[in-house]
């Protein structure tokens, strides 16, 4: 079995059985975990900003920061490993925000937001989801089964 | 609370901080003071020697050349860089290894410190008066869940059930199982290794939840600690669990809009200086 990370502003993607995906402490970003069981493949990323668009301009921009820019990247990654749209299940993590606060600063909401309004671009459909709350999530796929598990920082620990 | 007394003795008996570290930075106060009194210094203490070269090598630091002695690395970092050199190659050893009760993976407690300074620093250039200490200060704030992180493990459930039953924030759970949170472990550890009052009280006071009480410094570590915590890089069992974050924000003026580019440009910083540390490599 090998563990492979996703870093913050990253995605990985893999179609051994033996790989189990990983990302840690998803606070207000958003894990997007996608498998598609018949090409048995798997990918997950972890996006930390809803639109790339606060970077107007740079030369320098990291798709893979935003919602809007780095979930494409994930769905085409997935289809150079042989998946195909209409196979892939998906599940959305994340989104959290901090406690006591009133909705004036909510990245987490804005993320879901951001994932939301590219899905129902592209016709997708959310299929699993655990977002929003005050807690921060680590989730992990496993590519031989497609299963999503999300560990809170409560302690408790669900299988998506 | 039967650990007041033990957490204070854990304090008592804390080894001080590094003594190399603490001299240099006292030299790098006095103005005459030249590079070769600083190399005189540092040189003999292997560990710190290779810190530094790794940490002013890291592209957030911006050196166009690979820095291979200590005497260039003087040269060509100013007196400010160099201090926040020395601090972060002084506290990575204090960070090293597995720290428990906050972190759901290896090293988050060293990536939210990282974090924390980068954003304090930004912050308090955009919104305060901008001296060096609010990178030392975000830096070192959380430096009481070192000690403070073996009780939390121990008592995890009952902290997080007072946090859910009792609506308080992480840090007054802590004080209620515990007897002391982490930031007053910190402002003791601080005092202990004879930081300056400033970066004592940012440490002490870096979950302050209202304007009024507060130095504008504390607020800017108080925001920096809460956003590191939001953003990925960074965020530990705790993070969630605080207030304050949006009466931080109006009191300095600061709208949704600048977070979200803020947090977006100390992205990479954050990564380049993290990648130069030989805390990270072992990851």
């Amino acid at each position: 079995m090998a563990k492979i990370i996703v870093d913050i502003a990253g995605i990985e993607v893999s179609r051994n059985p033996s790989d189990i995906l990983v990302t840690y402490a998803l606070g207000s970003c958003l894990g997007v975990a996608l498998y598609d069981p018949v090409a048995r493949v798997g990918g997950l990323g972890h996006f930390m900003l809803p639109e790339s668009n606060v970077e107007n301009g740079s030369t320098t921009m990291n798709p893979l920061k935003y919602v809007n820019s780095g979930v494409p990247i994930l769905y085409k990654t997935m289809y150079k490993y042989g998946a195909r749209k209409e196979n892939i299940q998906n599940a959305i993590i994340g989104g959290s925000k901090i406690m006591y606060d009133n909705g004036f600063f909510d990245i987490g909401r804005k993320n879901y937001a951001a994932l939301r309004k590219i899905f129902w671009k592209n016709n997708i459909l959310i299929n699993k989801k655990h977002v929003g709350g005050n807690v921060n999530r680590t989730v992990q796929l496993e590519v031989a089964t497609g299963e999503v598990t999300v560990r809170l920082s409560t302690g408790e620990k669900i299988r998506l | 609370m039967i650990s007041i007394k033990q957490i204070k003795a854990d304090i008592a008996t804390l080894p001080p901080f590094k003594e190399t570290i603490l001299a240099a930075r006292d030299l790098l106060r006095q103005e005459d003071t030249s590079a070769s009194d600083l190399v005189e210094v540092l040189q003999y203490d292997v560990g710190i020697t290779t810190n530094i070269l790794k940490v002013c090598n890291s592209p957030y630091y911006g050196l166009r050349m690979n820095v291979t002695n200590l005497q260039q690395a003087i040269v060509y970092l100013g007196n400010n860089t160099l201090r926040e050199i020395l601090i972060v190659s002084g506290s990575l050893e204090y960070f090293q290894g597995e720290q428990k009760g906050y972190e759901a993976e290896y090293g988050e407690l060293w990536r939210h410190s990282i974090a924390s300074a980068i954003l304090a620093k930004q912050l308090g250039e955009q919104y305060a008066n901008g001296d060096e200490m609010f990178f030392i200060s975000g830096l070192l704030h959380d430096v009481g869940k070192l000690i403070l992180g073996q009780y939390v493990e121990d008592q995890y459930q009952e902290i997080i059930a007072c946090v859910q039953e009792d609506h308080v924030p992480f840090h007054e759970a802590e004080r209620k199982i515990l007897g002391m949170h982490h930031g007053e472990v910190g402002g003791l550890m601080l005092q202990h290794w004879n930081f300056p009052d400033e970066v004592v009280a940012a440490a002490a006071n870096h979950h302050a939840d209202d304007t009024e009480h507060f130095t504008d410094a504390e607020l800017i570590i108080a925001l920096a600690d809460r956003l590191s915590g939001l953003m990925g890089t960074g965020t530990l069992h705790d993070s969630m669990y605080y207030r304050g974050i949006e009466g931080l924000c109006r009191y300095f003026g600061i709208r949704e809009h600048d977070i979200e580019y803020l947090l977006s440009a100390v992205a990479q910083e954050i990564r380049d200086i993290l990648h130069s540390t030989s805390y990270e490599a072992q990851t």
